[in-house]
């Protein structure tokens, strides 16, 4: 056995040991509604869990704001629709382009495989805002450096709007090898978002031009 | 999973754990109140990652709800004395026990793991043997990920230190 290995059982045994002094204690009465309480939260929780829309937070950052399954939302305004790669259909509205991605019957709806960005950011703070089963999105900042940038994953079954705004439309990139698509928002930050199979994957920064998108984004890797 | 299978899982997760969680937050925290406090913030946290217990043993199960609820408990005591600034050598973290010595006495490291601060033994148990991600972690207990990594470089240097210290004792 390794040392390592033998700290690791130490731990094990350790823990076990507290647990049966633990388990010596008398039992406790719960306060009055405790567990109704705690039953209530367990449902609370579960209903959280909604597959039907899902909103992303509002910021600034080059990341679509809205992610919506299923409905495009209807501006009164009459939407451009046009395609780039097999898939990637566009609808433009003005203030906003709606992406959806066709044909994704034999892709996930959750997602089930996670990505993570596994370069090195040192000098970099990082804030999880989303972490569920349709959405992973993290922000970067590095306030010194006056960069900021995110990386989310989604499943391939919604609808995401992009942020483009007095821009040009997106056009097609290749991410990876993957068919992906680039834009700019009316923020001046970049963004791709890819195909890679299961899932699309995003990163949009401000503070960094488009190579350094494509160099960030090969460091995407499926997490262990 | 369906949203009721889950439900009944949770719920019967939680009676069968309930009084293990609350005895584990009692002897951290002696505090009746603060305790049933502990254990309703880790069974929330925990049933974010719900996913874990699928394949878990009861015993399995009962382990890793204690060390939650210890580590909640634990940042619920000593909120001021938190761990925050970030250890500048991580890179002396891994496997600094094993390029020291050869070969360390079972005993001996039991002995010096049991003079680890709670905190740190809590959130080396989590990293070692529950083999949670320091990111896991950081949200199961509500921490920054930074103080994790400090926490877990930490534990390592200390279990160093006092395994050196033994090693120096007994050549005398």
């Amino acid at each position: 056995m390794t040392n390592d290995e033998k700290i690791t059982k130490a731990l094990e045994q350790a823990l076990y040991d507290d647990i049966s002094e633990y388990e010596k204690l008398p039992d406790h009465k719960f306060s009055r509604g405790f567990d109704k309480k705690m039953k209530r939260l367990i449902r609370d929780e579960l209903e959280t869990e909604k597959s039907a829309v899902h909103t992303r937070v509002g910021r600034r950052l080059p990341i679509a704001v809205i992610v919506v399954i299923a409905t495009f939302l209807l501006m009164g305004a009459a939407a451009t629709t046009y395609y780039l790669w097999n898939n990637f259909r566009l609808q433009g509205h003005g203030l906003y382009t709606l992406l959806h991605i066709t044909d994704v019957d034999d892709c996930p709806k959750t997602i089930e495989e996670r990505y993570r960005l596994t370069a090195d950011l040192s000098g970099f703070t990082e804030n999880v805002i989303c972490d569920d089963e349709l959405m992973y999105f993290v922000e970067y900042e590095n306030k010194e450096k006056g960069i900021k940038f995110s990386f989310s994953q989604n499943t391939k079954h919604v609808s995401i709007m992009l942020n483009t705004e007095g821009k040009e439309p997106p056009i097609e990139v290749t991410v990876n090898g993957c068919n992906g698509i680039y834009y700019e928002t009316k923020y001046e930050d970049c963004v791709i978002i890819w195909d890679i199979g299961d899932y699309l994957l995003e990163i949009g920064a401000s503070g960094i031009g488009q190579n350094e998108l494509y160099s960030l984004a090969k460091f995407v890797q499926k997490a262990e | 999973m369906s949203k009721r299978s889950k439900k009944k899982f949770l719920e019967r997760l939680y009676r069968e754990h309930k009084q293990l969680m609350y005895k584990t937050a009692f002897s951290v925290l002696h505090n009746p109140e603060q305790a049933e406090d502990a254990v309703q913030e880790a069974f929330l946290r925990v049933i974010k990652n719900y996913s874990k217990f699928s394949s878990y043993s009861c015993n399995e199960n009962a382990a890793y709800l204690v060390i939650v609820v210890r580590g909640i408990s634990l940042n619920m005591l000593d909120a001021d004395k938190r761990l925050t600034e970030l250890d500048d050598d991580l890179s002396a973290a891994d496997n600094v026990v094993e390029t020291v010595y050869s070969d360390i006495a079972y005993g001996q490291i039991v002995r010096n793991i049991e003079k680890l601060s709670p905190a740190l033994k809590n959130i080396a148990t989590m990293l070692w043997v529950e083999n949670l991600s320091e990111h896991e972690i950081a949200e199961l207990l509500d921490m920054n990920i930074n103080t994790v990594r400090s926490s877990a470089s930490r534990a390592r240097k200390q279990l160093k230190k006092m395994l050196e210290e033994e090693f120096d004792n007994d050549k005398r």
